[in-house]
């Protein structure tokens, strides 16, 4: 029995082999092909219907890599020049920005495009948003109307044990404070971010949804999330998920103190594009309106498009009083950022 | 790992390292061991290299707490795996109790199923919001801040998921030895006065120690390498911190020194354990196997064996899969079309094991003919165990850069990356099969072979006709275990995937990180089934197994 | 610890194995300072029988008592561990872990300490072994693992000794000096033993009683002597010594007709059938006997020189008194017959 066992085995692992071999014979027949590769650090179920979408009108196939963004990063340095990344999606300008920075981008060039380029983008237009994110304050139904304004508020004293909120890892969160830094200068950013510290329900765990969940659980009263994941709650076919958005509600920071953080998820070109023509042609459906509602109809980010679908329940945020800086802002500011971070023990 | 008793080393193996280099037998475990250490190799010339202000930033905030915090996973998991693994191996290889022969093969199911998809579940299940305290909050009436509950997203949190996904390893250790152990030795502790809870204690687990400690030396270098699970529930270990400071500081060089620092810590382990062992010897003086006579328990210990048993293996896999399954019910996941995912991951899977397989048998003759060739294929393969894949993948990286640099390969095609992703899981889990080898050839008593050499068979006859069957023996159940291994293995393929090769682990990995649980459950359970056909084809190995042939 | 050395008895002592009777009604008793050997052919319940005294199995009939106490019938079995018997295994079974001194002293935990390594290293003692004392099993010669597996079971002043086959596993320059050593030890002890062997001399040369096994029976069990002069069955017989058997021929009135003349029979056997055994010497070439016989071979060397003979159709042996006598093969000789040496059983 064992002697079958070791043939079976051995013969399985051959044939898998043989058709891994076999495998990239298929892929090297692009000759007559016409391809985008994308590095995508977003990942959603949608995002596939999106790109068969563009496929199916354009005859394009999309590629994807998907991977985190500091993976897909050190991936495209390491590729070099030899990369065959076209295009890279993220979420948050301060990532792209660091693609930027390091030079693994290209401009793209506004007149070769079929629409406009969208204002939220790259000083240099190496990159460009597709989307709009906005990093809002989620509270318990019970918090008082018109307690918490804006950011600032959150670092009350009176609020201590009572905010919920992630890892400073996270690049939202340095996009944020990024964000404040500019705002106020450094001082009084550290400043907030150690009261905000104090005021920690917990240490800092998990990702933005948890943050709600706890909220509406009881084990803090306020939350710094983004605002999708509140809408993705409140949208979701699962009974209990929505029972936490009924226990909350959300605030956007007013114009008081420079308004609503504002993100975007984003597109860049990469310097050493094999297919930049079918990359373009990519960057267009996506600014189109069709292309605007696949991207963000299911995630809950805000489209650029006014005119494109979203999710159900998103006018107030469409409606946020949102700052002003050019998003270069919060890449500039990252290191900073951090080292503040590290500082106040906001981990 | 195992350990050579007392063998009298011939003279062609204590020859020196230049003897060696010419001895064309030797040639395929140096070519071998290259291959095994290499990535290594450029992951500490990348830490030579590398350091400047990022290094120091990292060596005043976190090199310290981080590493205090491995030491203290590894502590726990330790712990926890060994005081509940080795009572169930012993209990089920020795007495009889209603379920055992289900326990036997069900307590290897958690080998199914990556650390990382248990954390996903514990941690939904666990924190404030999960089903466990609403449930203590709707009974007790007690608001989320008026109890204490046990923090999941800990680092006691952490060892505790890292201890439910790993001690397989352990048990397994475990049961090897005690299923071989001569029925003798402890039919003589019987008669010399001890009772159960001595012959355990005195007879069984000393003898056992080896088996045991080279399976919780498996486990405990998983706990250290450990990426997905930590840091899913906030811990910051050091395997964290290096891929965070990577991602920090966008600079490889401290990434890479902090790898080293976990190494350190690891073969400090590693030689600990060879150490504590001593001169006490292993091998049982007879040769004689008798079939083990399990004694029946009686109600409470038999209560008391099913429930310890019955524990195991709720928490390391009925709890956590069931609890994804609800999951993926409840939100009505629409089910993606995973099948390019799931060819993708058997596809590589397939192939890093059999290039593993090779290298395995190899360094496992070279392991167990001793010297300086045996501690050299030693040496190599514990590193390559070690390391974590994610800094692997650097080293991969570095090589493919080099060989770019002189114009050996066109760029990062999908060839080079596959032979770089196989190459990785070669490094990293050729330790499993080895190992295996090892232990099925140490098995052997030495005069098998010398009744070959004297019956006239040259070494050629000899490997192929004795030694050879006997290493595939124990590689089969070590070729099983790193298919699933490599299938469940995350960093490397994370970063080094070829285009369009997306594995069911990358998107499992992608949604959870993204707080997408809910889409996260498809794939890991598809992972974990996909994992469940090795496993199970292992357990049944195990049950047909007798004493003397396992 | 003073041990009261009692009689162990078996009373029909049987053990069935799925439907197999492998020890079959067995009655023995093992006396203080006598020493009991068991002979028999593999597979006939010998080790069986051990593991039954020992308490490693329970009976399926009858009983086995020590003393007044009461060890094993059908509905109770007092487990080994609280038997006090000592067994020593044909492959030694040493605890491979601990020293010598260690695995001496393991039956000793009901002592302090140094007590215990104090009668384990006066056990080595007696063995020669002192200077072994901490080395480990396998740094040991087979000698003197065995002489160590001796002290080990004799150090708890057992009630008890059984010995299966210890001295088989032996090199055989050795294994007579460590036999005499251990056997006389215990002898010393006075500590009932008994010895499973499938040596006849073993068991002729030192044992007080002699016991044949055969199918999972008892057959005989009688000294040495008695035993082997008088066995009550041909399976014992061939057990003791070589024999050769001839049969089986008819009986009349204390009369028997047999190829080596008409003969007379004991007083026990009765009208009927008989078969007859001729044990080594029966035969001794002496010019003044009445069986005339042929010579077939050239004489063999040994403490006894034989040399084969024919009688009518049958091959036999005869014993030859002068080792020079010329003998030329086909010449006629006459045999006498020892009628000692001649072996009676009544079919």
């Amino acid at each position: 029995m064992l002697k079958k066992l070791i043939s079976g085995v051995t013969a399985s692992l051959l044939a898998l082999s043989l058709i891994g071999c076999s495998q990239d014979d298929d892929t090297s027949f692009e000759a007559e092909e016409r391809v985008v590769n994308v590095y995508s650090a977003r990942h959603y179920d949608s995002d596939k219907a999106m790109y068969e979408r563009f496929e199916a009108e354009t005859g394009i196939r999309v590629r994807t890599r998907q991977s985190g963004a500091s993976q897909l990063l050190e991936t495209m340095r390491a590729e070099g020049g030899e990369s065959p990344a076209d295009l890279v999606i993220a979420a948050d300008a301060g990532t792209l920005w660091q693609f930027q920075e390091d030079g693994l981008l290209q401009p793209i060039a506004a007149d070769r495009l079929a629409g406009d380029l969208p204002a939220l983008a790259a000083d240099d237009a190496s990159w460009i948003g597709l989307s709009k994110r906005l990093r809002v304050i989620v509270v318990a139904n019970d918090v008082p109307e018109d307690a918490i304004r804006n950011y600032g508020d959150l670092a009350d004293p009176r609020w201590e044990g009572e905010i919920c909120v992630r890892s400073s890892r996270n690049i939202y969160n340095l996009s944020l404070l990024g964000d404040l830094i500019d705002r106020m200068g450094p001082e009084a950013a550290e400043e907030w971010a150690a009261a905000v510290k104090g005021n920690f329900a917990r240490d800092p765990q998990g990702g933005d949804t948890d943050q709600i969940r706890a909220v509406a659980a009881g084990a803090c009263n306020i939350a710094i999330v983004n605002h999708y994941y509140w809408h993705r709650l409140a949208n979701s076919a699962s009974e209990d998920d929505r029972e936490v958005t009924s226990a909350t509600r959300i605030i956007f920071p007013d114009q008081s103190t420079g308004g609503t953080h504002r993100n975007v998820t984003g597109i860049g070109l990469a310097a050493s594009s094999p297919n930049t023509e079918e990359a373009l042609e990519l960057i267009d459906f996506l600014l189109s309106t069709e292309g605007q509602g696949l991207l963000v109809v299911e995630t809950g980010e805000i489209p650029l498009d006014p005119q494109a679908d979203s999710m159900a329940g998103l006018d107030d945020a469409r409606n946020a009083a949102t700052n002003s800086a050019p998003l270069a802002v919060y890449g500039r500011n990252q290191a900073e950022a951090r080292e503040i971070f590290d500082r106040v023990g906001w981990d | 790992m195992s350990e050579v008793t007392g063998t009298a080393a011939s003279a062609e193996d204590r020859s020196s390292l230049r003897l060696l280099t010419h001895h064309w037998r030797n040639m395929p475990a140096l070519a071998a061991m290259l291959v095994l250490v290499l990535p290594l190799m450029a992951v500490v010339l990348a830490a030579l290299n590398g350091g400047g202000d990022g290094w120091r930033n990292v060596v005043e905030t976190k090199l310290f707490g981080s590493t205090l915090t491995t030491l203290g996973l590894l502590a726990l998991s330790a712990a926890m795996m060994t005081l509940t693994a080795v009572p169930a191996a012993w209990l089920v290889t020795q007495y009889r109790f209603p379920g055992r022969g289900l326990f036997e093969w069900a307590l290897i199911l958690p080998l199914a199923a990556p650390a990382y998809v248990l954390a996903f579940a514990y941690k939904d299940l666990l924190n404030v919001a999960g089903p466990v305290q609403s449930a203590v909050r709707d009974l007790t009436g007690l608001g989320a801040r008026d109890y204490w509950f046990p923090d999941i997203a800990s680092l006691p949190g952490a060892a505790f998921v890292l201890s439910a996904a790993l001690f397989p390893y352990v048990y397994l250790g475990a049961r090897s030895s005690f299923v071989n152990q001569s029925v003798c030795t402890l039919d003589a502790a019987r008669l010399l006065g001890a009772g159960s809870k001595r012959r355990f204690l005195d007879v069984a687990l000393p003898a056992a120690r080896p088996a045991i400690a080279a399976g919780a030396a498996l486990a405990l270098m998983e706990v250290a390498a450990d990426y997905g699970a930590t840091s899913h529930l906030g811990v910051e270990s050091l395997s964290v911190a290096l891929i965070v400071n990577w991602e920090g500081y966008n600079d490889p060089g401290p990434a890479a020194r902090l790898s080293l620092v976990l190494l350190t810590l690891v073969f400090g382990l590693f030689y600990l354990e060879r150490l504590l062992r001593g001169r006490a010897g292993v091998q049982a003086t007879s040769s004689r196997w008798q079939q083990v006579k399990r004694a029946p328990l009686s109600r409470w210990p038999a209560l008391g064996a099913m429930l310890l048993c019955g524990t195991l293996v709720l928490l390391g896999f009925i709890l956590p899969m069931a609890r994804l399954v609800w999951i993926a019910v409840e939100t009505q996941i629409v089910p993606d079309d995973f099948t390019s995912a799931t060819r993708n991951s058997l596809l590589l899977a397939g192939m890093g094991t059999a290039a593993c397989a090779i290298l395995a048998i190899v360094t496992g003759f070279a392991m167990r003919r001793g010297g300086q060739l045996g501690r050299a294929s030693r040496f190599a393969v514990s590193s390559g165990y070690a390391v974590p894949g994610s800094v692997l993948v650097l080293g991969a990286f570095a090589i493919i850069a080099a060989a770019q640099h002189v114009g050996l390969i066109d760029g990062r095609t999908v060839v080079v990356s596959l032979v770089g992703l196989v190459w990785v899981y070669a490094s990293r889990f050729t330790a499993v099969g080895a190992n295996a080898v090892d232990a099925a050839l140490a098995r052997a008593p030495a005069s098998f072979g010398h009744a070959a050499r004297s019956l006239g068979a040259g070494p050629v006859k000899r490997i192929a006709r004795v030694e050879l069957p006997i290493a595939l023996s124990g590689l089969i159940t070590g070729t099983l275990i790193m298919f699933v291994e490599i299938l469940k293995e995350l960093p490397a393929t994370l970063l080094l995937q070829p285009f369009d090769w997306e594995t069911l682990a990358v998107r499992a990995y992608n949604y959870a990180s993204d707080e997408r649980l809910a889409s996260a459950t498809l794939p890991s359970l598809l992972i974990t089934a996909v994992g469940l056909v090795p496993v199970i084809i292992l357990s049944r190995a195990l049950s047909l197994s007798r004493p003397g042939r396992h | 610890m003073v041990t009261e050395l009692n009689d162990i008895r078996l009373e029909a002592v049987g053990r069935r194995y799925g439907g197999h009777a492998i020890v079959d009604a067995v009655d023995l008793t093992l006396h203080p300072g006598e020493l009991t050997a068991i002979l028999g052919a593999s597979g006939a319940g010998k080790s069986t029988l051990l593991r039954l005294i020992a308490g490693l199995e329970p009976v399926s009939s009858g009983a086995i008592r020590h003393g007044g106490t009461l060890w094993s019938d059908t509905r109770h079995t007092v487990p080994a561990e609280h038997r006090r018997v000592g067994l020593v295994f044909q492959d030694f079974a040493l605890f491979p872990h601990l020293s010598a001194a260690r695995n001496v002293a393991f039956g000793l935990a009901h002592l302090d300490r140094s007590e215990a390594r104090k009668l384990s290293l006066s056990w080595l003692d007696r063995l020669g072994l002192s200077a072994r004392a901490e080395a480990y099993p396998h740094e040991l010669s087979g000698g003197e693992q065995q002489r160590v597996a001796i002290a080990r079971a004799l150090a708890p002043s057992p009630v008890a000794l059984l010995m299966d086959e210890p001295f088989s596993g032996l090199d055989p320059e050795r294994r007579d000096g460590v036999r005499e050593t251990t056997l006389g030890l215990i002898a010393e002890t006075g500590v009932p033993a008994l010895l499973v062997t499938h040596q006849p001399e073993e068991a002729l040369r030192h044992a007080d009683k002699v016991a044949v096994m055969s199918g999972g029976k008892l057959l005989q069990c009688a000294a040495p002597h008695d035993a082997y002069l008088r066995p009550s069955d041909p399976v014992v017989a061939a057990a003791l010594g070589p024999v050769s058997l001839l049969g089986m021929f008819p009986v009349s009135d204390g009369r028997v007709d047999t190829p080596l003349g008409p003969l007379a029979v004991p007083p026990s056997i009765q009208d009927g059938r008989v078969t007859m055994g001729l044990r080594e010497g029966a035969l001794s070439v002496d010019a003044g006997g009445t069986i005339e016989a042929r010579i077939v071979g050239a004489a063999l060397p040994g403490a006894v020189f034989r040399v084969p003979v024919s009688v009518g159709d049958l091959g036999l042996e005869a014993v030859l008194q002068d080792e020079e006598a010329a003998l030329v093969a086909g010449a006629t000789i006459a045999l006498r017959l020892n009628p000692r040496r001649l072996l009676w059983f009544q079919s």
